[in-house]
């Protein structure tokens, strides 16, 4: 045969091409030199055939110029070759995933408890979220929020601070005017009901206003459908309204330059509509107009610094340092107006939403403000909820390691890596997590309807153009499926085969699984804690709805005194008391209408000249006491018998106290420039909520703004209709709105209950998730002690024996955890409870209950396996190999 | 003959000089090793190749795909301005270490200086 060089040449080139690490390049330069090489020793006499082989024997071996030029390739941070794949998809991903597919099908319960646990843990996390999302949304949409303050007021007088989101009316002008960084100003009412718009057959009375200054829209940037946002309110006779008020009142026309009438003689006409307010707004109306008119129609002291009605908002500059802007207006209403309590802070737009709670609204109601704590302890019910379903899943995994104990001998004697194990388990709990995933989203579309009348909220799951929630979404799927995976992948991987194949040792690990103990432990505490906050919530309604307030609230309805009501209330009062159904009416402030109106100026025999106190004070007639069945402690309330009552007044027993009477009765008493005596005081009652203390309290002598009608019991639908007849010959043309006093007092704690619920329902999932968990383990606990259990029962051991065998252990780790739950239950309750002035004890009970309670719900769980384990026939689970 | 590590160490130098009188490509470059030495630095051919390589890389020469006069692609190897740094610095090393090598090997000079 002979020698062909080139046939050779190219063989040569084949096996240097089958090493990765040569580029074309290489394999062409060294191509060359054997060439160059063979050529010379041709040219010096040596046959072709020996030439080749030596040049090729100069050249060296392939895989060291193979090494040496890897060598020469930048360094990678992973120390991964050129030539292996990346890693971020590993090359056995798909076998991994089918393996898991197939884990799944074999072991339909333990996957089903798993799968089942995880979603439910995720949708909660994903509602709670949702939910904190929402809470954080409010007021952003403004492109310029981050600029926008409102100015609040701190009212020092008598040694107490009261807050209030109203200022000095003339305040905007001035703040623009001294401080250059503040850009403009506007003032706002908005959120009152009951003005008397209307076009034609539509009236206004049920919707909302706003009355503010001209350029509120261009601070507030709620988009314009019509009309323009600079001009919309230049005009003092114009207005702009929402879309869905526009369409309720034209149709289909063109609101614009539309006539308005306001109490049948001002024109106002539409200059604008905007699209209807979002719900994450804090200021909510339905039309708006320039607040210039209220100087007309109400008199509002505009240019008075005593005038507090109005809301301020400024908008500052860009990169306003506004702790130091905050400092230099401090005082600026005392520098207007000298002898002013008032000192102004800014509070920025997005603060607005959840920190309002302790402010006063005067002219801009806002009844649901947010709570920062609620939003905290949310989502930190999140995250227990979320990390109680991933050690579930950790729990599970690890405890059915002995079942992969061989699979992971295996892998590793067949060459896989540390890493390839870490990966496998990694991806199996991600595909597991993903599965999830999806079960949680088609959840909280399922239950999303619920949970927004459980909140409140009008949430809705737009999955389409939503990338924040989308990328939410999986990086909790993520999150979850890695650190369920970790724990396990880690742990197993770190077995040499030989450990794993000897079943000893490895039951020697299993029982020493402390850190699964710590785990469940762990899962235990954050379900006694949740446990412990829901039943002290409820704990506090209950005590809310059973305190005795000091008047009865049953059977009350109050509306406004209007008309006739207010102006010759005597004589309708004995028109009202000819209903049969009707037992007792008065002229009053109810106390379900707030604690009463602030003064400092008060005085009495033997006070302290410097001393200077609050009193507040509410409205009554002679027939308030009865009515509302107050208690008297001394004297007697104002009587129609004696005609010098009106200039004395009736106080009740914490104002005695403050006074420091011991006989108040007699006692001069002068009460905003009205000298008196005091001739009766009235047992302590609750006017507000009982977030507040009681107050010092005058019962001003006279007419309130509502009129107060106690019925007889179940006869609540007649004398509705009965009034309303009444209303509408008394008040024609306006509609009657009323209210119950007891439904008032509700009112006060809607956002607790609610919370309350809200916590409820995630407390009992996450006690579900928790006893899933604790299912699945004990059920294997059970299964791999089948043959120890035979052999006790055989020996002579008895059922109960061995539950209480089986139980212990659950038992144990409950107890532990009760220990931690304890103080963190303890500091989080209080902390809620401290916003209550009347608050239950936080006694031991309610530990004790909490403690039994999940030591109950472990114990049913972890029964029904024990049970089962127990009375199993001996026969048969020593039989079974 | 000379040691693994020496050669490892001088190749470096060694090819930098060899391209400072021109570019030039491999298989010429081993020649001429080989006709300087003696015969006494004996490269591994494949060797080469890497070092250069990896000098490339390290921007101390430039390399330049050319058709010669046979009609053979080869790769051309020259000096970069880095390079000629580079070699000014290996010189000066080299230097100091004859230098003290020489000294220490003539006894009487070593220790009067």
């Amino acid at each position: 045969m002979t020698f062909e060089l080139e046939e050779a040449i190219r063989k040569w080139r084949g096996t240097l091409y089958k090493n990765e690490a040569f580029e074309d390049g290489y394999v062409e330069e060294l191509e060359s030199h054997l060439r160059d090489e063979i050529e010379a020793a041709q040219a010096s006499g040596t046959d072709v055939k020996s030439a080749f082989y030596r040049a090729v024997e100069n050249l060296g071996i392939a895989e060291e110029i193979g090494a040496e030029f890897h060598k020469t390739q930048t360094r990678r941070l992973s120390g991964r070759s050129p030539w292996d794949p990346p890693r971020m998809v590993p090359a056995l991903m798909w076998s991994y995933i089918r393996l898991t597919l197939r884990k799944i099908r074999h072991q339909k319960g333990y996957s089903l408890i798993n799968i089942v646990g995880l979603a439910l843990g995720m949708a909660c996390c994903i509602l709670i979220l949702s939910w904190v999302q929402d809470e954080y949304s409010y007021d952003r949409f403004h492109k310029n929020a981050h600029r926008i303050f409102r100015v609040n007021s701190e009212i020092h007088a008598g040694g107490e601070v009261s807050y209030t989101a109203g200022s000095p009316a003339p305040i905007g002008k001035a703040l623009v005017q001294e401080y250059p960084e503040v850009l403009r100003a506007v003032r706002v009412q908005a959120g009152w009901e009951r003005w008397n718009f209307n076009y034609g057959d539509i009236d206004f009375t049920k919707h909302k206003l706003a009355a503010v200054d001209a350029c509120f829209f261009e601070i507030f940037q709620f988009p314009f459908l019509k009309g323009d946002p600079k001009t919309a309110l230049q005009d003092p006779h114009s207005i702009v309204l929402t879309e869905s008020l526009a369409k309720l009142c034209f149709g289909d026309e063109d609101p614009m330059g539309k006539v308005i009438r306001k109490d049948d003689d001002v024109d106002m006409l539409v200059t604008g509509v905007i699209a209807d307010i979002p719900r994450n707004s804090h200021l909510q109306f339905d039309y708006a107009f320039p607040a210039e008119n209220m100087r007309q129609w109400r008199e509002s002291k505009l240019d008075s610094w005593d005038y507090l009605q109005f809301a301020t908002y400024i908008e500052i500059a860009e990169n306003v340092d506004t702790a130091e802007l905050n400092q230099k207006i401090r005082d600026i209403a005392q520098r207007h107006s000298t002898g002013s309590r008032v000192v102004v802070t800014l509070q920025p737009l997005t603060d607005i939403h959840l920190n309002s709670s302790h402010m006063n609204f005067w002219m801009t109601p806002y009844p649901n403000p947010g709570n920062k704590t609620f939003v905290m302890v949310f989502t930190l019910v999140a995250v227990c909820v979320l990390l109680t379903a991933c050690i579930n899943f950790m729990n599970l995994a690890t405890a059915r390691y002995a079942t992969r104990a061989k699979e992971v001998g295996m892998r590793k004697v067949v060459g896989a890596r540390r890493t390839d194990l870490i990966k496998q388990f990694m991806g199996e709990s991600c595909v597991l997590a993903f599965i999830s995933l999806g079960i949680a989203i088609l959840l909280v579309m399922l239950l999303l309807p619920a949970f927004n009348q459980l909140s409140g909220k009008e949430m809705s799951f737009d999955l389409k153009g939503n990338l924040f929630l989308w990328l939410g979404l999986l990086a909790i799927a993520l999150f979850t499926g890695l650190v369920s995976g970790s724990y396990p992948s880690l742990f197993l991987s770190s077995f040499s085969p030989t450990q794993v194949f000897r079943i000893v040792s490895y039951l020697g690990a299993y029982r020493d699984g402390r850190l699964r103990k710590v785990l469940v432990v762990v899962q235990f505490i954050f379900t006694i804690a949740l446990i412990i906050c829901t039943t002290v919530i409820y704990s506090q309604l209950h005590f809310i709805h059973n305190k005795d307030l000091g008047y009865d609230s049953k059977n009350i309805i109050t509306f406004a005194a209007y008309g006739n009501f207010r102006r010759d209330f005597a004589s309708v009062r004995t028109e009202l008391l000819q209903d049969p159904h009707i037992i007792n009416a008065c002229s009053a402030f109810p106390p379900s209408s707030g604690i009463g109106r602030p003064t400092i100026q008060v005085d009495w025999e033997g006070k302290d000249p410097a001393r200077e106190v609050r009193f507040y004070s509410d409205y009554g007639d002679y027939d308030f006491l009865d009515t509302f069945s107050l208690q008297m402690a001394a004297g007697r309330f104002y009587s129609r018998d004696y005609p010098t009552d009106a200039d004395n007044f009736v106080v009740n027993e914490t104002a005695v106290k403050l006074m420091g009477y011991t006989d108040p009765i007699g006692k001069r008493f002068t009460f905003k420039e009205k000298k008196g005596r005091i001739i009766g005081v009235v047992k302590d009652y609750h006017g507000g909520s009982l977030h507040e203390p009681i107050r010092p309290m005058v019962i001003e002598h006279g007419q309130g703004f509502f009129v107060c009608v106690k019925y007889q019991a179940g006869a609540a639908a007649e004398t509705v209709a009965f009034l309303e007849k009444k209303w509408g010959k008394f008040v024609p043309g306006e509609p009657f709105q009323y209210r119950f006093v007891d439904e008032s007092i509700q009112n006060f704690y809607q956002t607790e209950r609610r919370v309350g619920r809200i916590i409820r329902s995630f407390t009992i999932l996450a006690v579900f998730i928790a006893c899933l968990g604790l299912f699945g383990l004990a059920s294997f606990m059970a299964e791999r002690r089948t043959k120890e259990i035979g052999i006790r029962k055989v020996m002579g051991a008895r059922v109960g024996g061995i539950i209480v065998m089986l139980s212990k252990e659950f038992i144990k780790w409950v107890l532990m955890a009760n220990l931690i739950a304890w103080p963190v239950g303890y500091f989080l309750t209080r902390r809620w409870l401290q916003g209550f002035a009347y608050r239950i004890a936080l006694g031991w009970e309610i530990f004790l209950f909490s403690a039994l309670l999940a030591l109950f719900i472990a114990v049913l769980t972890v029964s029904y396996q024990a049970v089962r384990a127990a009375t199993a026939n001996p026969v048969q689970s020593l039989r079974y190999e | 003959m000379v040691s693994k590590a020496l050669i490892a160490a001088s190749t470096k130098p060694m090819i930098l000089s060899i391209l400072q009188s021109g570019e030039n490509y491999g298989y010429q470059i081993i020649q001429k090793v080989k006709s300087i030495s003696g015969g006494e630095l004996e490269w591994s051919d494949g060797m080469l190749y890497p070092v250069l390589h990896r000098l490339e890389k390290d921007g101390l020469i430039n390399s330049k795909w050319r058709i010669s006069a046979e009609g053979r692609r080869r790769k051309y190897y020259s000096l970069t301005e880095l390079g000629r740094i580079e070699l000014s610095l290996e010189m000066q090393q080299w230097m100091s270490v004859h230098e003290a090598l020489s000294r220490l090997w003539k006894p009487s000079q070593a220790y009067s200086a």
